[in-house]
Formats: C-alpha cells, sequence, structure tokens
C-alpha cells in the first residue's frame, strides 16, 4: 500500500517505519487483531498520502476528461467507433503483455490521489467496500462512487492504449 | 423495451450491476438495455477487463 502510493522505495520504507514505531507505542491499546490489521492499513494509508503530497513527482490526470460523454437524451452515439474500441475479446496474452502492465501502472500512478487510494486498497488488496470506508474515514457510497469512475478512467486510458497499439 | 439510457446504465448501475448486487429488476432493466446496445455491451465487457488487469498489475 505505501508503495502504491508513495511510487518510491524510500518513502514507502520510511512510510511502513513510522507504522511500526507507532504501532510499538501503541500496541497495549490494541484489542484484537482485526482492529490492528484496519489500524495498520489506515495509519499506513494516511502517512503516504501526506508523504506523496509533499513529492508529487507527476502529473495527475483530470479524472472529468476520462469519463464517457453522452448524448442530450442520455444514449451514446452508436457510431463505428464503439465498436472498434472493443479490446475485451483480444486474448490474454495479446492484452496483458509486460507494456500493460506498465500502462495499467502508469495510469493508476495519474490518479488523482483519493481515486489512487481507493483502487489500490480495494482492486489491487482486495478489501471490502467497507473496510476501504472504515481506513480512510468516508462512507460507503463515496467509496463506491470514487472506484467507480476510477475504473472508468482506466478503462479510458486502456481503450486509448489498445487503440495507439493497433494504429502503430 | 428499453427503459433506461446509457447514461443510467453506465454511470447508475454498471458497479453495481458487476459486484452483483443489483435487485432483480434493475437486473432485468439492465440486460434489456444491454440486449439492443452494443455500445453498451461493449463497454461493459472492457470495463471488467480492466477491473482484473488492475488486479494483476
Amino acid at each position: 500500500v505505501a508503495y502504491g502510493i508513495t511510487r518510491s522505495e524510500g518513502d514507502a520504507e520510511e512510510v511502513v517505519q513510522d507504522v511500526f514505531l507507532t504501532l510499538f507505542r501503541k500496541v497495549e491499546s490494541f484489542e484484537g487483531r482485526a482492529a490492528l490489521g484496519s489500524w495498520l492499513y489506515r495509519v499506513a494509508t494516511n502517512a503516504a498520502l501526506i508523504k506523496r503530497r509533499g513529492k508529487r513527482h507527476q502529473a495527475e490526470v483530470k479524472l472529468e476528461d476520462l469519463l464517457p460523454q453522452f448524448r442530450e437524451d442520455g444514449h451514446r452515439d452508436s457510431d463505428r467507433t464503439w465498436l472498434l474500441a472493443d479490446w475485451s475479446q483480444a486474448p490474454d496474452d495479446e492484452l496483458m503483455t509486460e507494456e500493460t502492465c506498465a500502462v495499467v501502472q502508469e495510469a493508476i500512478d495519474a490518479l488523482p490521489e483519493h481515486y489512487r487510494a481507493v483502487v489500490l486498497l480495494r482492486d489491487m488488496e482486495g478489501l471490502s467496500n467497507e473496510e476501504v470506508a472504515a481506513i480512510l474515514g468516508e462512507s460507503v457510497v463515496s467509496v463506491k462512487s470514487r472506484l467507480h469512475r476510477a475504473r472508468m478512467a482506466l478503462r479510458e486510458l486502456l481503450t486509448s492504449h489498445y487503440a495507439s497499439v493497433r494504429a502503430s | 423495451v428499453d427503459t433506461i439510457t446509457c447514461r443510467e446504465f453506465i454511470v447508475d448501475l454498471l458497479s453495481d450491476y458487476v459486484e452483483s448486487i443489483l435487485g432483480p429488476e434493475a437486473i432485468a432493466d439492465v440486460e434489456r438495455h444491454l440486449a439492443e446496445c452494443a455500445p453498451c455491451r461493449a463497454y461493459l465487457a472492457t470495463y471488467k477487463r480492466t477491473v482484473t488487469f488492475t488486479r494483476e498489475a
């Protein structure tokens, strides 16, 4: 989690050291392992977000630019570009290349930080909406909404990537 | 008859549809829409694979 957010091994190590120092000081106040697990996630996520905020190397994408557009009647234009943009039927070995992994990773890195934290905790760490909400101190509705917007943005970035691969 | 728009499907229902937490009426609405809308079928398929890739990346 710390590395996923900070994208720096040195920063992630510092975050983890700080988290465990805090844990060492407060360990007697924990009642059970479940509470300790979510506390570790919460402290590590927040510490990593703070560290990243001070050292942002990469421009974050504007999420709104990557969300789907609709006509006034709420439908989408059903021109051929939609069907050409459907890369879902291509075989895994064609899609899931090292290059694609790097593209996905870069796309996640480029998300605004609170969106990235939700994707990391929910899709990469496999936590539930409720667990992520508790860690980030937000409502489940807010976590679900941000996760969906982040996934739509990532889908758009992958679609652009495959379109450029096909064109080349 | 299609009862929902592409916007309602993608913005409001897609996420819960993928997580299998929609009620039966909403599922019926979504599936009716998908049967008639190729762009939304493509969107759903690429959205699902995006989630899979994120988990594996």
